[in-house]
């Protein structure tokens, strides 16, 4: 009868662990569009491509992205530049990424001697991620646009 | 014998009168006869009339609008000359008025600025017709300079005006290429597409010597590559070129910047046979004291380069769409309306360039052509 027991007792504590486990493991869902709301004061004016020029000036396929919003700035040469994704899907997510970081390094190249003060802002940009969500900051507030995008996820 | 003579006189009276009859020589008959031969004649006048007539109202109407290039055009003093007139309909058959020939004369669509002052220019052909301001501001080059900023500095053109808020998609399959103005460009465009679905392959700081030397190239789709492979994986079916701006202002020689030209073209052509090329004129800068500008300073050499691009398009199977025109002021430069940071253009600046390749899509989709 003891060891019965026992068993029952060791059999819910392996249950109750690893029910516990896959809770911790999965991303909290985000609002990308209430992220960005809370950038905007913090930004000049700003356009949001649309799905051909994301495309083809970005390489961002929509198909990709369970949800999006990306804004680029309007002002002249500022560098100021936003991308909030959640990925489809983990294949997704890595090309995304690295488009994020291409993207970062063409600006980098475009800046350097065209534009030195917003080169400057380039290269403190951030490309940062949480599960299938990405964010590309480039701005003179990345700090904190980053404080931002972390506190969403709390 | 006589009754013989008798018949024969009878006989011959008859037939005297018979005749007379049907000459038309009895005096009644005469006046009917005059007016018959008048109206007959006066028919045959009118019968030439009416068959000029014919002929004129059998000459077919030309289909056609008629389009020139400016709504407004503000020469700078008297003596200066410019051909106005794009088409559709051919000039001689247009008829040309000046309200005030003593200010602008025209002749076939080129206007001549004979006075100081402002007059309208019309044109027209069948029920048709358009016209444009034109002004003179001086007599000569120290009573220009002797004129506020304020007017100097205006631009010399307008275009005429298009309906930017009509959709367009006569720039569905075609591509434009440039470096930040043309980034700047598309920053604008994107707001109210404009130009409809036009590709911008844009990158500041580009060159035609970067692209032919491969240290500068394009992006697209994400990925660098080089511009005759953007082009070629864009499939479009025409690619405007607003580019000059970083050649000229690195102080290439001339025909080195257009020797870069035609290994470019070659290297398009190889990969996208058949593909549409405009060459966009490079515009001015702003600069603060244009009267200290020399023959090697920007914009004259900008000028130059604009000349050569010209005859570069005629000579190499591409066409020409003139955007300076529409951007300088009366020194040469950038005009201030369109002016933000003395290279690159503003809000303003790009809704005229906007309306610039509008009005000019709407001129080729009506049979004009580029030249």
């Amino acid at each position: 009868m003891k060891k019965i027991i026992c068993a029952m007792i060791a059999i819910c504590i392996v249950v109750g662990l690893t029910g516990c486990g896959n809770g911790a493991q999965e991303a909290a869902s985000v609002d990308l569009e209430a992220v960005y709301d809370g950038y905007q004061q913090y930004l000049p004016e700003m356009f949001f491509p649309d799905e051909a020029t994301l495309l083809n000036f970005l390489g961002i396929r929509t198909e990709d992205c369970a949800q999006y919003k990306i804004a680029i700035c309007s002002e002249g040469m500022r560098a100021d530049e936003i991308w909030l994704i959640e990925a489809k899907d983990d294949a997704a997510m890595e090309t995304l990424t690295a488009l994020a970081q291409t993207r970062i390094q063409a600006k980098l190249d475009e800046t350097e001697s065209y534009v030195p003060d917003q080169f400057q802002i380039v290269q403190k940009a951030e490309v940062l991620t949480n599960g299938r969500y990405l964010a590309l900051l480039i701005s003179p507030d990345v700090d904190t646009l980053k404080a931002g995008f972390e506190a969403a996820f709390q | 014998m006589q009754n013989r003579v008798k018949k024969q006189f009878c006989a011959l009276l008859f037939v005297a009168v018979i005749l007379a009859h049907t000459a038309g020589c009895a005096p009644a008959d005469t006046t009917a006869a005059e007016s018959d031969a008048a109206t007959v004649g006066q028919s045959d006048a009118a019968a030439t009339v009416v068959s000029t007539a014919a002929e004129t109202e059998t000459q077919p109407v030309l289909e056609g609008n008629l389009f020139l290039t400016v709504s407004s055009i503000t020469f700078s003093q008297v003596g200066e000359r410019e051909d106005v007139y794009l088409g559709l309909i051919p000039r001689e058959l247009v008829t040309w008025e000046s309200e005030n020939p003593d200010v602008i004369s025209v002749e076939n669509g080129v206007l001549t600025a004979v006075g100081v002052g402002t007059t309208v220019i019309h044109a027209s052909y069948d029920q048709r017709e358009v016209s444009c301001t034109a002004s003179c501001l001086a007599q000569t080059r120290e009573e220009l300079e002797s004129l506020d900023d304020d007017i100097l500095s205006a631009p010399k053109r307008i275009v005429p005006e298009v309906d930017l808020k009509e959709p367009c998609t006569y720039f569905d399959d075609a591509a434009i290429v440039g470096d930040s103005i043309t980034y700047m460009m598309m920053q604008y465009e994107n707001k109210d597409n404009a130009l409809g679905n036009i590709l911008f392959l844009a990158r500041g700081g580009v060159s035609m010597r970067g692209f032919v030397n491969r240290y500068k190239n394009i992006y697209f789709q994400g990925r660098e590559m080089y511009l005759e492979d953007a082009i070629a994986q864009s499939q479009v079916k025409r690619v405007y070129f607003l580019m000059g701006s970083n050649d000229v202002g690195a102080g290439l020689e001339m025909d080195v910047i257009f020797d870069n030209w035609r290994t470019m073209l070659d290297r398009i052509w190889e990969k996208s046979p058949g593909v549409e090329i405009v060459l966009i004129s490079s515009i001015p800068k702003y600069v603060d004291n244009p009267e200290r500008q020399t023959p090697d300073s920007y914009n004259p050499m900008t000028v130059e380069y604009n000349a050569g691009i010209r005859q570069f398009a005629q000579e190499n199977g591409c066409m020409f769409l003139d955007l300076h025109a529409y951007i300088e002021d009366h020194w040469g430069r950038m005009s201030t309306l369109y002016n933000v940071d003395n290279y690159h253009l503003n809000e303003q600046g790009c809704l005229n360039w906007l309306q610039v390749m509008r009005y000019y899509a709407q001129y080729e989709s009506e049979g004009g052509t580029l030249v």
